[in-house]
C-alpha cells in the first residue's frame, strides 16, 4: 500500500514534471484572446504624424508602420521597406518596399504612400522629424514600390529614426485631400497598414483594435483585440493590473513604490527591457544665464551636493542606474564613461560656494534659490523636490519649491527663463540629438530647445560635424569629445538613467521584441490560454 | 441675564459643542505651537521609509515613504489646514454676507445685478474655477485661500439673500419699515441677526468644504509644495494606500475630528442663539 | 442672452489670463519643438491672432451656437462634449435623486427626534460622512470591494470589448456605477440631512407654525403640512447649487474611477490649455446652471406663495 502510494505519488511528479516542462518549452505563440492594457495619460490624437509625445505613439504605432523596426541591438530589420542602399557618400538612401501590402481600408501600399509621408507629414507636422528629415532635398519614387530620398548633407540620424514611433507612413489617398492633414478625421481613426485596426476610441476611457485579418505578416497578430484602458488614478491602475483586468502596462504605469508587491505576485512579471532606444537620462538644467549658476563654480558645488544614489532608491526605488554623462549607457555606440565624475561630498561642495564667495550668513544660509517642481511629470517630481530641498540644506542653501502645470512650466522655463534650476529627463535616442547643449538653440518661446543659456564655440562646431559627418569612426570621436567637455562645463547635472517599468501577466508572451519595446507594433505578442 | 450671556451660558451647557470647542482650541494650540514642538520641520529626513505608528519609539506615527516623522507633519498639518480653511471660509462669509444681505434687503435693480454677479461664479463648476485660478495664481497658501474664497462666497451670499427675502416680508421688519426705521439699522439690527444662524452653520461646514477642498487640490498635485498641510500628506500617502493606508488614514482623522469639532461648535452656537428650540 | 455674453465674456477673460497656451503643451508632449513649428501650431490654433481678434472671433461663434474646434484632440467642441454627456448624466443624475431623497427623509426624521439618541445617531453620521474627503471614500471603496472582496470593478464605465447586449449590458453598467455613485452622493447626503434637519427646526419656531399649533392641529399636521414645505425653501437651493457642481465638480471621482465624464475632460482642458474646449465646457455648464436656477425660482414661487407679492 505505501510503496504503491509512493509510487503513484512519483508518477504523478513525472507527469507534472513533464507538464510543465511542456509548457516552459511551448514557446509557440497561440492564437485568440483579449489583450487588454493599460497606459497613461490619454492621448490627444491617435496619430503620431501629428503629436510626436508618447501616448499618442503607444497607440498608434499598433495601427501605422514604419519603413523599418531596429532589434534589441538597434540594429535596422525590414517592415514596410524589405531592403535598403545608402550610398557611399550618404546623400542618396533608396528603399524596396513590401509587395502586396494593404491599408487597413483595402487600397494598396505604394511607394506614393511613402513620399506623401515624408514630405507633408514627417517634414512639416512632426517636431523631430523637421530636424531629422531637413536635408531630404527630394523624394522620388520610380516605380510603385521605391522610394529614392536625396539629401543635401549626410543625416546619420536619419536612418535611426525609420520605425512607426519617429516615421509613421500615412496613407495618402485618405489625407491627400488638400485640406488641413491635422483636421483630418481620421487622425483620430486611422487607417494603417499595421497589425491592429482602430476600432473605437471612448475618450476618457478605452482605444479598441481590432486583429487585422489580412495582415501582411501572415499568422500575426495572434489575439484577437487590443485594448487600451486609460485610467486616471495610478493606484486604481495597480488596482487593475493585480486584479487581472488588464495584463500589461507600459512605461511604469504604476507608482514605482508598488511594484515590488505587484512583482512578488505568483502571476505578475516585471520588466526594465524594451527602453533602450528612448534612452533617457534624468537631468537637472541649472540657469546658466544668471546668478548664482552662471558660476562654474556653483554649478560643480551643487553638484557634489547632490546625492544621487539616495534620489535614485528612495524616489525611484532602484529602477535605473547612476548616469556618468549626458548620453545614456545603453547607447553602446556613442557612450563614455571617460568624463569627469561628481561623486557625493558635502564639504567640497561647501568649499566651493565658499570660493564662489557664497559664505554663510548668521542663520547659516549661502544663497536662497526657486526649484521648479517638474510636477506634470508626476508625483516623484515633487518627491525629488523635498529631497533637494533637504539635501540643500546641508551646505547651507535654502530652496523654496514651485509647482506648476505644463504649459505655466514650459513658459517659464522655455520663454521667460524666469528660473533657477528645475529636473526633467531627457530622450537622447540612437543618434543622440544634442540640441539643448547647442549655443544657436537658444530659442525663446520654444519648449525643449537650450533652456541653460549654455554656449561652447567648441561645443557648437562639434554638434554640427556630428549631425552631417559619415564616417562612423569620426562620429564616435565628435561625442565623445562633446561629453568630457559638457561634464566639465556642467550646465546641467546627469542624475542617473532610467529605468521604466513594464507589467505583465505572465500570461503575456512577447511583447517587447524591438528596441523599442512597448512602442512597437505589437505584432508578436501573444496571450498563452 | 442678558441675551448674549445667556447663549454664553447655554453653549456651555451643551456638552457636544463644549467637547468640540475644547478639541478645537487643542488644535489650535498645536498648530500656534508646532515649530516650537518640532523644532526640525516636518520635512526632516528622520530614518527609514514606511515605519508603521508605534513600530518604532520615539517615531509614535510611523513615517512616509521618504522616511519622514508623520507626526511632525501632522502638527504642521494642523497650521496649514486650519490657517487655509478660516481664512478661507472668513473670505467667502464676509463677501457672501455683505452681497446676499444687499441683494435681499433691496431687491430688484440691486438684486438683479448681484445675482448675476453670484451666478456667473456659480455657473462655473467650483472645484474646475478653483483649478483655473491656481493655474492662473501658480500655487501657493495665498492663492489656495483666494480661490477657495472665491468659489465658496455665492453659498453664503444665497443662504443670506433667501433668508433675507422671507425676513423683509415679516411682521417685525414690515413694522420697522413702516415706522421709517433706517436702512442700516433695519439691516444690521433686525435683519443680519436673525439671518445669522443658517450662516454660523454654512461656515462650519465651509470650512470643513474649504479644508477637504484643499486636500483635494493636494490630491491633483495643486497644493503649495512648500506647506506640509494635511491635504499633502494624504495625497502623498494615496500612491501607497493598499500596502500603507496609515500615511493617508491619519490625516483622515486629523480632518475628520477637526470637521466634526467644527460642526459641534457651530451646532452648539446655532442651538444657543435659538433657545426655543431646546423646549421642542 | 445678456447674461450668457456676459459668461462668455468672463469665461474668455478667465482662461486667457493663464499662462501658456496650447503649442506649449502640444509642443511639451512632443519632447521636442523648433521655431518654425511653433509658430506653425500658433497660427494653425489661431494663436497668433491678437487678443480682441480671438474674442471677436470667439462672441461671434458662440452667437451662432458654434463652440469651435478643439485642435488639441482634432475634433469640434460639441462632439467632445456631447460624447462625455452620457456617462456624466448617469452619474450625476441617480447621485443627485439619491442624495436629495435620503438626506431629506434623514433630516426630517432626526429633527422630528431631537435630542434623542436616533437623532443623535443621524447627526453624528452626518458629520462623520461629510468629514470624509471624497477621494479617500473612492479609494478605500475600490480597496475594500474591489480588491480584497473582488465584487465588483476596480473603474471604468463598461466591460470593455464585453460584446454585451440588452439587460447584460445594464447589469455591467449598474456595477460599475455603484462605487463612483455612492461615494459622490454621501457627502451630498449628509449635507442634505445636516441642512434639513436645521431648517426644520427652524422653521418650526416661526410664527405661524405657533399659531397652526395653538388651533389644535397634532403634531404630524403641523410638521408635514406647515413646516416642511417651508422648511424644503433652502433645500431647493441646495438642489440646484449640486446640480451645478456635479456637471463639473467631479474631477475627482472620475479621476479615481477611471469614469470618462465632462469633469475629467475640464480638467484635462486646463492642463491643455484647449480654450475652445474649456470655454465650450464652461459654457454649457452656464447654461445649466442658468436653467436651474429658473426652475428654483419657479419652485421658490410654488412653495412659498409670498416670495411672488414681493
Amino acid at each position: 500500500m505505501g510503496i504503491n502510494l509512493h509510487l503513484r505519488a512519483s508518477l504523478l511528479g513525472v507527469v507534472m514534471a513533464t507538464a510543465l516542462a511542456g509548457t516552459a518549452f511551448a514557446q509557440e505563440p497561440q492564437r485568440g484572446g483579449v489583450l487588454t492594457t493599460i497606459h497613461f495619460p490619454e492621448p490627444a490624437v491617435l496619430s503620431s504624424g501629428v503629436n510626436s509625445g508618447f501616448v499618442a505613439a503607444y497607440v498608434s504605432t499598433k495601427i501605422y508602420e514604419g519603413l523599418l523596426k531596429y532589434d534589441r541591438k538597434g540594429d535596422p530589420m525590414p517592415v514596410l521597406a524589405t531592403s535598403w542602399d545608402v550610398a557611399k557618400d550618404g546623400l542618396t538612401i533608396t528603399f524596396h518596399l513590401r509587395d502586396g501590402v494593404k491599408w487597413h481600408d483595402g487600397q494598396d501600399f505604394t511607394a506614393d504612400d511613402v513620399k506623401f509621408s515624408l514630405e507633408k507629414v514627417w517634414k512639416v507636422l512632426h517636431s523631430r522629424g523637421r530636424l531629422i528629415f531637413a536635408n531630404v532635398q527630394q523624394v522620388d519614387t520610380p516605380d510603385k514600390l521605391t522610394v529614392v530620398l536625396h539629401l543635401s548633407k549626410p543625416s546619420p540620424a536619419l536612418m535611426y529614426s525609420l520605425n512607426s514611433f519617429q516615421a509613421q507612413v500615412m496613407p495618402k489617398h485618405i489625407f491627400d485631400d488638400g485640406s488641413d492633414i491635422a483636421k483630418n478625421p481620421h487622425i483620430n481613426a486611422p487607417i494603417g497598414t499595421g497589425p491592429w485596426k482602430f476600432n473605437e476610441w471612448q475618450r476618457g476611457s478605452h482605444v479598441v483594435l481590432d486583429r487585422n485579418e489580412s495582415y501582411w505578416d501572415t499568422g500575426k497578430p495572434y489575439p484577437d483585440r487590443l485594448v487600451v484602458r486609460y485610467i486616471p488614478d495610478a493606484a486604481a491602475r495597480s488596482a487593475a493590473l493585480e486584479t487581472g483586468e488588464a495584463q500589461l502596462g507600459a512605461q511604469s504605469p504604476i507608482p514605482l513604490s508598488d511594484v515590488k508587491r505587484l512583482a512578488s505576485l505568483p502571476d505578475i512579471k516585471v520588466t526594465t527591457e524594451g527602453y533602450e532606444y528612448f534612452a533617457n537620462v534624468s537631468t537637472t538644467y541649472f540657469n546658466t544665464a544668471r546668478k548664482p549658476f552662471s558660476d562654474i563654480r556653483v554649478r560643480h558645488a551643487f553638484a557634489y551636493a547632490t546625492d544621487r544614489q539616495a534620489m535614485l532608491d528612495d524616489i525611484w526605488y532602484g529602477y535605473g542606474k547612476l548616469a556618468t554623462g549626458p548620453i545614456a549607457s545603453y547607447n553602446t555606440k556613442f557612450y563614455t564613461a571617460d568624463v569627469p565624475q561628481y561623486p557625493y561630498d558635502p564639504e567640497k561642495a561647501k568649499a566651493l560656494l565658499d570660493e564662489a564667495g557664497y559664505t554663510p550668513d548668521k542663520d547659516g544660509i549661502r544663497m536662497r534659490l526657486t526649484y521648479d517642481v517638474n510636477s506634470p511629470l508626476g508625483a516623484e517630481y515633487v518627491r525629488l523636490g523635498e529631497l533637494l530641498k533637504q539635501q540643500f540644506a546641508k551646505i547651507g542653501v535654502e530652496l523654496t519649491l514651485r509647482t506648476q502645470d505644463l504649459a505655466t512650466f514650459l513658459k517659464r522655463i522655455y520663454t521667460d527663463y524666469d528660473y533657477d534650476f528645475y529636473t526633467a529627463y531627457n530622450g537622447i535616442y540612437t543618434y543622440p540629438i544634442l540640441s539643448q547643449w547647442w549655443g544657436k538653440n537658444i530659442q525663446k518661446g520654444v519648449p525643449f530647445s537650450n533652456s541653460t543659456g549654455y554656449a561652447n564655440p567648441r561645443v557648437d562646431e562639434l554638434i554640427e560635424a556630428a549631425q552631417i559627418e559619415s564616417d562612423p569612426a569620426k562620429q564616435v570621436e565628435e561625442f565623445h569629445e562633446i561629453q568630457k567637455i559638457v561634464m566639465e562645463d556642467l550646465p546641467v547635472l546627469v542624475n542617473f538613467e532610467l529605468d521604466p517599468v513594464t507589467i505583465y501577466s505572465t500570461k503575456v508572451h512577447d511583447h517587447s521584441v524591438t528596441y523599442d519595446g512597448p512602442f512597437g507594433s505589437f505584432s508578436d505578442v501573444w496571450i498563452e490560454r | 441675564m442678558n441675551g448674549s450671556s445667556g447663549a454664553l451660558f447655554r453653549f456651555s451647557r451643551n456638552l457636544p459643542a463644549t467637547v468640540g470647542a475644547v478639541v478645537l482650541a487643542v488644535i489650535a494650540l498645536i498648530a500656534v505651537f508646532a515649530p516650537a514642538i518640532y523644532g526640525t520641520g516636518p520635512w526632516d529626513i528622520v530614518s527609514r521609509p514606511f515605519y508603521w505608528p508605534f513600530e518604532k519609539a520615539g517615531l509614535p506615527l510611523g513615517t512616509d515613504m521618504l522616511g519622514r516623522d508623520i507626526l511632525a507633519g501632522m502638527f504642521d498639518g494642523a497650521r496649514a489646514s486650519l490657517l487655509i480653511g478660516s481664512l478661507a471660509t472668513a473670505m467667502a462669509v464676509l463677501l457672501g454676507l455683505v452681497v446676499g444681505l444687499l441683494a435681499g434687503f433691496y431687491g430688484r435693480r440691486v438684486d438683479n445685478v448681484l445675482m448675476r454677479v453670484t451666478e456667473i461664479f456659480q455657473t462655473i463648476p467650483s472645484f474646475v474655477l478653483v483649478v483655473i485660478l491656481v493655474a492662473m495664481l501658480k500655487p501657493s497658501v495665498g492663492t489656495v485661500i483666494i480661490a477657495l474664497g472665491a468659489v465658496t462666497w455665492p453659498t453664503i451670499a444665497r443662504i443670506v439673500r433667501a433668508e433675507t427675502l422671507s425676513l423683509r416680508e415679516r411682521e417685525f421688519v414690515q413694522a420697522g419699515i413702516a415706522i421709517g426705521m433706517s436702512d442700516t439699522r433695519l439691516l444690521f439690527v433686525h435683519i443680519l441677526p436673525n439671518a445669522l444662524p443658517p450662516v454660523i452653520i454654512a461656515a462650519s461646514l465651509l470650512m470643513a468644504q474649504a479644508i477637504l477642498l484643499e486636500a483635494g487640490l493636494s490630491f491633483l498635485g495643486l497644493g503649495d509644495p512648500n506647506v506640509m498641510s494635511w491635504g499633502t500628506i494624504m495625497g502623498n500617502g494615496r500612491e501607497v494606500l493598499r500596502q500603507y493606508w496609515y500615511i493617508s488614514a491619519m490625516p483622515g482623522v486629523a480632518i475628520l475630528v477637526t470637521v466634526l469639532a467644527l460642526n459641534l461648535v457651530g451646532e452648539g452656537i446655532n442651538d444657543a442663539l435659538n433657545p426655543k428650540l431646546r423646549q421642542l | 442672452m445678456l447674461v450668457v455674453f456676459i459668461i462668455a465674456t468672463a469665461n474668455f477673460a478667465l482662461v486667457h489670463l493663464v499662462p501658456g497656451d496650447a503649442a506649449d503643451v502640444l509642443a511639451g508632449e512632443s519632447g521636442s519643438a523648433t521655431p518654425e513649428y511653433m509658430q506653425m501650431l500658433r497660427q494653425r490654433f489661431g494663436l497668433d491672432k491678437s487678443l480682441p481678434e480671438q474674442y471677436a472671433i470667439y462672441i461671434w461663434n458662440t452667437a451662432r451656437l458654434d463652440l469651435g474646434y478643439s485642435f488639441r484632440f482634432s475634433e469640434p467642441v460639441s462632439k467632445l462634449i456631447l460624447g462625455r454627456l452620457p456617462a456624466t448624466l448617469i452619474l450625476m443624475v441617480p447621485a443627485a435623486i439619491l442624495s436629495f431623497c435620503i438626506g431629506v427623509g434623514m433630516g426630517v426624521f432626526a429633527s422630528r427626534r431631537v435630542g434623542t439618541w436616533a437623532d443623535s445617531v443621524v447627526s453624528v453620521a452626518a458629520v462623520l460622512v461629510y468629514a470624509m474627503p471624497v477621494f479617500w471614500v473612492g479609494l478605500m471603496m475600490i480597496v475594500i470591494f474591489s480588491v480584497n472582496l473582488r465584487w465588483l470593478p476596480t473603474n471604468g464605465m463598461e466591460t470593455i470589448a464585453s460584446g454585451y447586449r440588452g439587460m447584460d449590458y445594464v447589469i455591467d453598467v449598474v456595477q460599475h456605477m455603484i462605487m463612483p455613485v455612492t461615494a459622490m452622493a454621501l457627502f451630498y447626503i449628509a449635507l442634505y440631512t445636516r441642512m434639513m434637519r436645521a431648517s426644520m427646526l427652524e422653521v418650526s419656531t416661526l410664527d405661524f407654525v405657533t399659531t397652526a399649533r395653538a388651533k389644535g392641529l397634532n403634531d404630524s399636521r403641523v410638521a408635514y403640512g406647515h413646516v416642511l414645505p417651508n422648511a424644503l425653501l433652502p433645500m431647493v437651493t441646495l438642489l440646484g447649487l449640486q446640480v451645478s457642481t456635479l456637471l463639473g465638480g467631479s474631477i475627482l471621482i472620475e479621476t479615481i474611477f477611471g469614469w470618462p465624464g465632462i469633469g475629467r475632460l475640464a480638467y484635462d482642458s486646463i492642463a491643455g490649455r484647449d480654450v475652445n474646449l474649456l470655454m465650450g465646457i464652461l459654457l454649457a455648464s452656464s447654461v445649466v446652471v442658468i436653467v436651474t436656477n429658473m426652475v428654483v425660482d419657479l419652485a421658490y414661487g410654488w412653495l412659498d406663495p409670498r416670495i411672488s407679492k414681493g
